[in-house]
């Protein structure tokens, strides 16, 4: 049974020059437990998809389509009925750990605050269920650091605490975006095992944003590839790593650097992504697609799930290994 | 030898810390006892995590920040002691590539400008026509079409910015380029052009590189050989096969077991022997090894004495009082 199922979402964004589309008819769910990660570069629309699910997006932008937590429809959803299900059930761990946390305030306010609005706690209790939730994500000396304000902190321990409090009222499904880009790689890896320990002890439902395919390999079981607001391909992890299906996935995996690998040329994607106010006629990625068919250029391929249930949107059906790098 | 650019001994840089009206002054120690030199032809690269010391290493190789002791000697010149007006002829040889692509470039400078810029301070011998042959010369080796000569930074995109800061850098004809952090603001795509970039003008231009960069996996793929900085200090140097093959330093050890690798099969055997704990803070570093904190080996010499930098062969140089242990 998926916990969290979105069908067919829309976000557009009214700006000075014109309608933006930047999320185009995505559906996907994730089950309980599972780690799903959402890959694609900047401007690709990975962020503004779940922004859109818990009805965070700006002022101008709008979201239509279907977003259902356990049933529930949460788009268009009034903000007070929202606010139960979200940081309650749904909550988010932010890219940047040093702008999510309130300077004015110790850290033990912010942590306090969120357990006495949505659990109900007294102060005194929530004190201490604060440290205990910094214990659990193995922040050292809790006691102290709770007295503190977020200025005091590293790095390292800002985002664990963000990572406290996103966890404060035991969430069914975590939603990070790109939770360990700011960190050290050394700290970074001991996030990653914090998220790992969280699925498999919590049940916890993971959805991991970011653009860096090392990150997904190592946590996430399916994981979702997003090129200027569509999603292009959708599968196991192993499917997707071992055998890409869209040139795009393909490209970023022959994009990055492998330490393992160190002699093999990089294969870039040529040209640089479009922007969203103008979009390349149909295929959005076959500009700079070396695969790309006539038809590419004149309709845009649709998502279709094959019956081993991965899903692909590209009309290309041949290998990549003939054409190198342009 | 003769086919030695630079070479830098016993560097040490520093900065003050002001604190409040009664509280003592502070030192910050950025970097220390660092030794090191380059050859015509590679590229070193300088990996560490934050706060080790990256940047502040190239930015005193280049003069740009003043070192509290030790020499850069450039072709037999020590940068250390010429005078700002003395270094300008050097200038040209020596260029840097920095991290963030546009807000290093002038926003009110037309690409054309930003690029002719140290043209017209370090070889003013060149005319007018000369300057725009170059640059649009320049121009193509990197990927810019020419009539983007008279358009401003922000029409730009990460990568296409990268690139007008990669022209400036080589319109000098240097001999030597610091790239700090070059890709790091760039998405993965793109990464791969220009660091592909970076390897043909290497060959083009018989270029010298030094590489700084905090992802291990971007540094393996550029450099010949590597520098580990932990908190200031050179931890360990060496080829890079031999490096990333048999790490012997223990932390460059677990800094190579911390990177992801994007193979999930892989990923999934890999178990992570995190380091424990975060960098210490470089005003109060630990005594003795300043990495013996967080090390799995530590003993009791570590806190007391501070490893010496050994030779080990193979032009191999680690700090460590226990690397023999490391397996």
């Amino acid at each position: 049974m998926s916990i969290l199922e979105v069908k067919n979402l829309n976000v557009n964004f009214t700006t000075l020059s014109g309608n933006v589309k930047a999320v185009d008819n995505i559906s996907f769910d994730i089950a309980k437990g599972e780690t799903v990660a959402i890959v694609g570069e900047s401007g690709s629309g990975k962020s503004q998809t779940v922004l859109a699910a818990l009805g965070l997006l700006a002022e101008n932008g709008k979201a239509t389509g279907s977003v259902k937590f356990e049933g529930q429809e949460l788009i268009d959803l009034p903000t007070k009925k929202l606010n139960k299900i979200r940081g309650n059930h749904i909550s988010m761990v932010f890219q940047d750990p040093m702008t999510s946390l309130n300077p004015f305030l110790r850290i033990s306010d912010q942590m306090i605050e969120v357990l006495t609005l949505h659990r109900g706690m007294s102060k005194s209790k929530a004190f201490n269920e604060a440290i205990r939730m910094l214990d659990a994500v193995r922040l050292p000396d809790a006691k102290q650091v709770i007295t503190r304000f977020p200025h005091e902190l590293s790095g390292g321990m800002r985002q664990r605490v963000m990572i406290a409090i996103a966890l404060s009222c035991q969430p069914k499904v975590l939603i990070a975006d790109e939770p360990t880009t700011a960190l050290d790689v050394t700290v970074q890896a001991q996030m990653l095992e914090l998220f790992k320990g969280l699925t498999k002890d919590f049940g916890t439902s993971l959805i991991l944003i970011t653009h860096d395919l090392g990150v997904v390999a190592g946590i996430a079981d399916r994981m979702m590839v997003m090129y200027a607001g569509r999603l292009v391909e959708k599968g196991s992890v192993d499917d997707l790593f071992y055998s890409p299906a869209h040139p795009y996935t393909y490209g970023l995996l022959h994009s990055t650097p492998h330490v393992d690998n160190p002699e093999q040329r990089l294969s870039p994607i040529a040209g640089l992504p479009p922007s969203l106010e103008n979009l390349p006629s149909g295929c959005a990625f076959h500009p700079r697609c070396a695969f790309k068919l006539d038809r590419c250029q004149k309709e845009a391929p649709v998502l279709k799930t094959s019956a081993d249930g991965r899903s692909n949107a590209c009309f290309y059906k041949g290998d990549f290994s003939e054409v190198g790098e342009e | 030898m003769s086919n030695i650019l630079l070479e830098v001994t016993d560097l040490k840089k520093t900065f003050p810390i002001s604190g409040g009206v009664f509280s003592k002054k502070q030192v910050l120690t950025a970097l220390e006892d660092i030794s090191f030199s380059v050859s015509k032809g590679e590229t070193l690269g300088i990996v560490g995590e934050s706060g080790c010391g990256k940047s502040t290493l190239g930015r005193c190789i280049l003069q740009l920040l003043e070192p509290d002791r030790g020499n850069v000697v450039w072709l037999g010149n020590d940068l250390t002691t010429l005078s700002w007006k003395d270094m300008r002829p050097h200038r040209k040889d020596l260029q840097i590539i920095f991290q963030d692509p546009l807000a290093s470039l002038n926003p009110r400078l037309t690409v054309g400008e930003i690029i002719s810029d140290p043209l017209r301070t370090l070889m003013p011998e060149l005319n007018k026509s000369q300057r725009k042959e170059r640059v649009l010369r320049m121009m193509k080796s990197v990927g810019l079409l020419p009539e983007m000569i008279s358009r401003f930074p922000h029409e730009f995109s990460g990568g296409q910015a990268q690139r007008i800061g990669i022209a400036r850098a080589l319109i000098t004809e240097p001999k030597l380029i610091v790239c700090d952090e070059p890709v790091s603001a760039l998405d993965v795509s793109v990464q791969a052009q220009i660091l592909n970039l970076l390897s043909d003008l290497k060959d083009e231009f018989g270029l010298t590189l030094i590489f700084i960069s905090h992802d291990l996996s971007v540094v393996r793929h550029v450099s010949d050989r590597i520098m580990v900085l932990y908190l200031g200090r050179m931890v360990e140097l060496a080829e890079s096969g031999d490096l990333y093959d048999e790490p012997k330093h223990p932390y460059t050890k677990a800094l190579l077991k911390a990177v992801p690798v994007p193979d999930p099969k892989k990923a999934r055997e890999q178990t992570i022997e995190g380091l424990e704990g975060e960098i210490p803070s470089p005003i109060n570093p630990p005594s003795g090894c300043t990495f013996r904190t967080r090390c799995p080996i530590a003993t009791e010499i570590c806190s007391n004495e501070r490893p010496k930098i050994e030779n080990v062969g193979q032009g191999r140089l680690i700090a460590c009082h226990s690397w023999k242990e490391v397996r």
